[in-house]
């Protein structure tokens, strides 16, 4: 049976996120919610096994019921599993197809794959031993430690109040539970390992870095990889090392928000930090975005939920409209969800740009199984915000059409200015990605997929952009840092990066250890290290260290390999 | 000990009122000193033209909006792009370059020394991460407190010390240098959708206009005895008959200083139009600069427009909205809470339009009628009137009228009678011009002390050599000559070392960054202030987290002051 | 008259992408011009690359023919900046085919890769395969994509073809992909065969699609119906994208609704 997927975020799968070896994660990201009455159609209940597939590969997954997505519609987890079955197209921009994908889906008896499994189907090697613990030191007794920036999502909440003892966090407090999951997080990686005919053997850091900065500077299209999981500091040496060695770097974002920025580079960016929204906003929207699973304080602390200085009754007095393709769990709570056939948000948009212009008598009696009458009817509620604030997500970056959803997004928001006050933020991800595009602009000129091959900075996403010259098998050697393409990237990639040497530099273990053939250890940003970060709306913080390191944190591992590489030219 | 002799250089130094000696230079330890040993390493000028460090006092170079402004535009960044050579980094970008762009072009020009004009405190972090990426000017930041809720109701309630200490805490917190205002109260009315016409507006909920904003932050800026004066981008900016707008906030100014300035007015040339719509508007140079020539306690720079392409940006975030809805092209904006807002806006500007002649004449007459150079500085608020490598060509156009006319001949035709520019004969000589490039800014930064704009015993040894022999031209007709001499030096100096030569820059990393810390009495210290901390839930970042901490900056230079309060 | 034929050579990894942003005819004039390409991070001379020949001589670059053959589909940039003269690709091309082309002629016998024709502002771009994404488009965030010229797309075109096209023609004679001609600003947008969501935000200029359009956006306003004097088909005009100042004008043979 034919179906359309879109995966994302769930919180299951985002308290995972630091414990990527458990069978938790595997059980977590190998789930398919499904409507019942597809189910039916595949003559199966809940909680069966199906094979799902594509062009590009097919694995097993088990069913959640659910009426939340459209019938027609499936709703995978992001991770190694969605992805051991995503085609690698980027229609050239540089996001392959997360979601409004169509696959073929059959009951199976066959029981689903761990993640390491998968990754070993990929070419890798799983690392899978016992915990090796954390390498932090505290001082003695009990610290608490407050006014702590969490390095999970993009919220970037600067509240957080951890407790320290016996060399690790033993309580988190204010956090969320992804949060919480992060911080708790003591499974590291102590020691640098090298993949030797197949096994990992651990060697020292000094042999780590030479064999880095030997790969690194022979290679003739290498590509520096990750970066929203590190700190500024870091992300500016990793700049140094491509344009000395002629190498392409790119941030996540080429595969996440990437398709935001180049919307913003053809229409600009109407924004504002999010305190403004949180005392003005009385008009919230959240279009392809699910905060609570993703960012779950978001609400809380900077849109529905907390006071706001020009409102009598925040709660009250706010009106918070959800646009997705399935009934999210952040559309439950939301005082109007409009649900959009997957793909048709592009239409969606237009049609409320013309309704804005007054032009309602074009529009047909239904735009992507929203009808002409609920349309009118929102964009009356959207034109009588005194400040009205758009949230966007990743359900309009990795669907169909892409960067021109967010486009058409900010130019509705710019027609709406006209008339009343108006902003948009994307829900940036990872703690630091929007830092990353930070400070790659200052440095290079672009925010992401920089190629500094012929010497100058030159950027294209679909081009220079991870996925795309992964896939085309272009690239001879990769360094992956704060980031885990083996869990988010399409099987593909993975497949070439099994091919080539490839170097992790990441505090913990992760899924793309097994494709790797070194992972160096680093210290942990926001536990044992520190660094600049900027929120989702660009505003800067300084992530803290709460404990001593007893490794070389990211910035201190780049300064070698750079170093070294300076000194072999 | 490291020394240096810079012989039989021409030498332009104002503030030590030296007009064209020939004489030598001594630098041991980065600063100037009256001799060297035999040692000394050697550098013969051959006669040209050396003065010292340029400094441009209002610039757009480093943080949040300008990184916009480059993020939103590969266009801009494709424009202009160089490879890694030697030390030199690669960069990219024409009227938004990257840090090291900016850095190499600046230095590469002679400047030593750079001010960006606009800092939201809450962003400051983001200013100074960049700072540490420019790394031959020394640099500082204006604080933005234009739409600051704290200070508006502090006006609003008549504390006239709580405004001082708010001031002072925020310019220490962020690692600023001086008070910005940005179309005060406007900002904040953005916040809302709205704009702030004029001084005598009031702002929505808050109460208070911007004559009270302007005087009351000019009285907290001289008890907290700052450096620099308050640093003003007037309401009401690039609108036809603003200029009335303009007289009414000069007229505003006392004379409250008598080492610098009360009222530093930036881009006035954007705040000096007549007429009423775009159909009538014109320039209203002449009343502007009647008023400024009348009122010592005012500086202003230029914000001279140049044509082609570039990128606006400011923190008047309305206007930026007008800017778009006029040109369609694509608008960035930034509200920032509390605090101020944003905006970012490619522009073009073009000969064949009349609006962009008329503004590009307006720069020019502000300069040629102001009486005295110092207090009319030399600028484009880059990159708004133009990116800042186009100041040699400004620098032209001041001491050639032969050079005015020739331009003036490409221009739209109305523009001459729209402007008064064709009928000032005035041609600015090399004094005046190293007036209005260093010394000026010099003076009106209040940095002369700290060693900065002059070539003396004990100031800071920046100094630029320019390819010139100024006894050999005459400027007002080898003006090409001119603009080349001042496009690219043959040594930039910074610090007692040379960070570019021909062009060819060092990557040498001396730069400091120079801030602000007021004392003011234990009463106003707001680091322990109950009513303060209630007032910081208002933002979503904890108060502890919004300072930036001194080891967050790169080198940096605190400058201690004493308040009367 | 000149002929320079250009080999490509078996190469040790044949995925390193190569960037021959030298190869036009104007560079040939003289046989013994040094020309070089990258690839990846290395620049190497021509010859390491492509076996050279050329037969004859000629004093502009109009009289040169370029032929390329052999295993050509990762060679980017091939006639970029080309103003007069002849390419031949007897395979397929890699990306930015034509960039920037103002003159002259470029053939491909087999597929071209994304962006062929990027920017270009003149000249005449056949291509006998297929054509990847951005067809004719423009640069990240520059507001303009292809100005001038022509460019004739045998097969099927990708995704973006024609993206913010102000000048020109596009013909695809087979089916193009999601949002082409989005942004168009001005020129002529021809699509034989089917394509979705065609014309996007479009402020100006003409797309007709003889095929049908499938997801088409809400925000057209019908005009009438018209019969193209060309092919006898039945065609729908519509005026739009009211979205935006609606401006441009679609003529569709049939389509169905988002």
């Amino acid at each position: 049976m034919k179906l359309m997927m879109n995966s994302g975020r769930t919180v299951k799968q985002g308290e995972q996120l630091y414990y990527k070896e458990s069978r938790e994660y595997s059980e977590q990201t190998s789930l398919c919610f499904i409507h019942p009455f597809d189910l039916f159609r595949l003559g199966i209940e809940g909680s069966e096994n199906v094979e799902i597939e594509t062009p590009s590969g097919k694995t097993v997954f088990k069913t959640v019921a659910s009426e939340d997505v459209f019938p027609g519609d499936i709703f995978l987890p992001c991770g190694p599993y969605t992805n051991f079955i995503l085609p690698p197209k980027t229609h050239s921009t540089g996001a392959p197809d997360f979601k409004t994908l169509q696959v073929e889906i059959r009951p199976t008896e066959k029981e689903p794959l761990s993640a390491w499994d998968l990754l070993e189907a990929e070419g890798g090697a799983r690392y899978d031993g016992p915990s090796e613990g954390c390498p932090t030191r505290s001082p003695d007794g009990e610290t608490k430690i407050q006014d702590v920036v969490c390095p999970l999502c993009g919220c970037l909440c600067d509240d957080i109040e951890l407790t320290i003892r016996d060399n690790r966090i033993v309580a988190c407090d204010n956090g969320c539970t992804l949060s919480n999951a992060k911080f708790l997080a003591t499974n590291r990686l102590i020691s640098p390992i090298k993949k030797v005919d197949g096994r990992w053997e651990r060697i020292g850091y000094d042999e780590a870095i030479k064999y880095t900065a030997d790969v690194l500077r022979t290679a003739e299209r290498p590509l520096l990889f990750g970066w929203s999981g590190t700190h500024g500091e870091a992300q500016c040496i990793g700049v140094s090392i491509a344009e000395l060695i002629g190498g392409t770097i790119d941030n996540c974002s080429s595969e996440c928000h990437g398709p935001s920025i180049m919307a913003i580079q053809e229409v600009g960016h109407p924004g504002c930090t999010l305190g403004q929204v949180r005392n003005r906003a009385d008009v919230i929207v959240y279009w392809g975005a699910n905060p609570i699973a993703a960012h779950p304080r978001h609400m809380s602390r900077y849109s529905t939920y907390p006071d706001g200085f020009f409102l009598d009754n925040s709660f009250r007095d706010r009106t918070v409209i959800v646009f997705d393709v399935r009934k999210s769990e952040t559309a439950k709570v939301a005082d109007e969800f409009v649900q959009i056939k997957s793909g048709g948000d592009y239409a969606v948009f237009s049609a409320l740009r013309a309704i804005v212009r007054g032009k309602e008598e074009i529009i047909p009696e239904t735009v992507a199984g929203v009808s002409r009458e609920e349309l009118i009817r929102i964009a009356k509620i959207l034109l009588g915000a005194r400040f009205g604030a758009f949230f966007t997500g990743i359900g309009l970056t990795q669907s169909r059409g892409k960067y021109k959803n967010v486009r058409n997004a900010v130019e509705l928001v710019d027609e709406l200015s006209r008339h009343t006050k108006y902003t948009l933020t994307p829900m940036r991800g990872h703690w630091n990605v929007y830092g990353t595009n930070q400070t790659f602009t200052y440095m290079t000129g672009y925010p992401y997929a920089v190629d500094f091959s012929h010497g100058v900075a030159y950027f294209n996403p679909g081009e220079t952009s991870a996925i795309d010259m992964l896939s085309k098998k272009e690239v001879d050697a990769c360094v992956i840092i704060g980031s885990d393409p083996g869990a988010h990237f399409p099987r593909a990639c993975n497949e070439h990066l099994a091919t080539i040497p490839t170097i992790v530099i990441d505090p913990f273990p992760i899924m793309s250890t097994a494709i790797a053939t070194m992972h160096i250890p680093v210290a942990e940003t926001g536990v044992d290290a520190e660094g600049t970060a900027y929120r989702m709306d660009a505003i800067p913080l300084w992530v803290k260290k709460v404990m001593e390191p007893t490794q070389p944190d990211d910035a201190e591992v780049l300064r070698r390999i750079y170093d070294a590489i300076k000194e072999a030219m | 000990m490291a020394e240096l002799l810079i012989k039989n250089a021409c030498v332009i130094d104002p503030i030590n009122r030296i007009n064209g000696e020939m004489m030598d230079i001594a630098v041991r330890d980065g600063m100037i000193v009256e001799s060297v040993g035999p040692a000394a390493a050697v550098i013969d000028a051959g006669g040209a033209l050396t003065l010292p460090g340029g400094i441009d006092s209002h610039t757009h170079i480093c943080g949040t909006k300008v990184n916009f402004g480059r993020y939103m535009s590969p266009e801009d960044m494709r424009a202009g792009r160089t490879t890694r050579r030697g030390e030199m980094h690669a960069t990219s970008g024409y009227s938004v370059p990257t840090c090291y762009g900016n850095s190499y072009r600046y230095s590469a020009m002679g400047y030593t020394t750079v001010l960006e004009g606009a800092m939201a405190p809450i962003g400051a972090r983001h200013t100074h991460e960049e700072f540490a990426h420019t790394p031959l000017q020394d640099a500082m930041a204006n604080v933005l407190f234009d739409g600051n809720w704290g200070i508006m109701q502090a006006i609003r309630d008549g504390d006239q010390d709580r405004v001082a200490a708010i001031v002072a805490w925020t310019l220490a917190a962020a690692k600023g240098f001086a008070i910005k205002l940005t179309n005060p109260g406007g900002t904040e009315a953005w916040g809302w959708g709205k704009n702030i016409t004029c001084i005598n507006d009031r702002v929505p909920y808050f109460e208070v206009t911007p004559t009270e904003i302007i005087r009351s932050m000019i009285r907290a800026n001289e008890s907290l005895n700052l450096p620099h004066s308050v640093h003003l981008h007037c309401n009401n900016l690039g609108t036809p008959g603003n200029y009335a707008c303009t007289l009414g906030t000069f007229d505003l100014v006392p004379d409250l200083n008598d080492k610098r300035q009360t009222l530093y007015a930036t881009h006035v040339q954007f705040h000096s139009y007549g007429g009423s719509t775009w159909k009538d508007f014109c320039s209203k140079s002449e009343e502007i600069a009647r008023s400024l020539n009348a009122k010592p306690q005012i500086v202003i720079d230029m914000g001279q427009v140049m044509f082609g392409k570039t990128t606006t940006m400011t923190a008047d975030g309305p206007m930026e909205f007008n800017l778009y809805r006029l040109h369609h092209n694509k608008w960035s904006n930034h509200d920032v809470e509390l605090e101020t807002g944003s905006g970012v806006v490619p522009v073009t500007y073009r000969r064949s339009n009349l609006v962009n002649s008329v503004m590009w004449a307006i720069g020019l007459e502000l300069a040629l009628l102001a009486r005295n150079p110092w207090q009319c500085i030399l600028t484009t608020d880059n990159p708004n009137g133009a990116p800042f490598v186009k100041y040699p060509e400004i620098i032209g156009l001041l001491m050639s009228q032969k050079y005015r006319s020739k331009i003036f001949a490409t221009v739209h035709p109305q523009t001459e009678h729209r402007t008064p520019l064709q009928a000032i004969d005035r041609e600015l000589d090399w004094y005046e011009i190293a007036v209005m490039t260093r010394a000026a800014q010099a003076k009106a930064l209040g940095i002369i002390d700290l060693g900065k704009g002059h070539l003396g015993p004990g100031a800071i040894a920046d100094i630029a050599i320019y390819p010139i022999q100024i006894k050999d031209i005459d400027p007002s007709k080898e003006y090409e000559q001119v603009i080349r001499a001042f496009q690219q030096t043959n040594y930039t100096i910074k610090g007692g070392n040379v960070v570019s030569r021909n062009g060819y820059c060092t990557g040498t990393s001396h730069n400091t960054t120079y801030w602000v810390k007021p004392e003011v009495p234990a009463a106003l210290d707001l680091d322990h202030d109950p009513e303060f901390e209630k007032y910081f839930q208002l933002y979503t970042v904890r108060k502890s987290n919004y300072i930036v901490q001194e080891r967050a900056l790169h080198l940096n230079r605190c400058i201690e002051t004493e308040a009367s309060l | 008259m000149m002929t320079v034929h250009l080999e490509v050579k078996k190469r040790k990894n044949p995925y390193i992408p190569i960037e021959a942003d030298e190869i036009i005819p104007k560079n040939f004039i003289n046989k013994d011009q040094e020309l070089f390409v990258w690839r990846g991070n290395r620049k190497v001379p021509l010859e390491e690359v492509f076996l050279k020949r050329i037969e004859g001589t000629a004093s502009y670059a109009k009289e040169i023919e370029i032929v390329i053959t052999g295993e050509s589909g990762r060679i980017k940039r091939v006639g970029e900046y080309m103003d007069a003269g002849a390419i031949l690709i007897e395979g397929d091309i890699g990306m930015h085919c034509g960039n920037f082309m103002s003159g002259g002629t470029i053939e491909i016998r087999g597929d071209a890769d994304a962006w062929l024709g990027r920017e270009m502002t003149g000249g005449t771009i056949v291509c006998r395969g297929n054509a990847g994404d951005y067809c004719g488009s423009g640069y990240r965030g520059e507001k303009k994509g292809m100005r001038g010229g022509t460019v004739e797309v045998f097969g099927d075109a990708g995704d973006f073809t024609a993206e913010a096209l102000a000048g020109g023609t596009i013909v695809v004679h087979g089916n193009a992909g999601d949002l082409c001609g989005a942004e168009m600003k001005g020129g002529a947008l021809v699509i034989h065969g089917n394509a979705s969501r065609v014309c996007g935000n479009m402020s100006g200029g003409t797309c007709t699609v003889y095929g049908t359009v499938a997801d088409m956006l809400p925000t057209f306003a019908y005009v009438g119906t018209t019969e193209d004097p060309d092919s006898r088909t039945a065609l729908t005009e519509f005026a739009g994208d009211v979205a935006n100042r609606g401006k441009g004008r679609l003529l569709v043979h049939s389509f169905i609704r988002a």
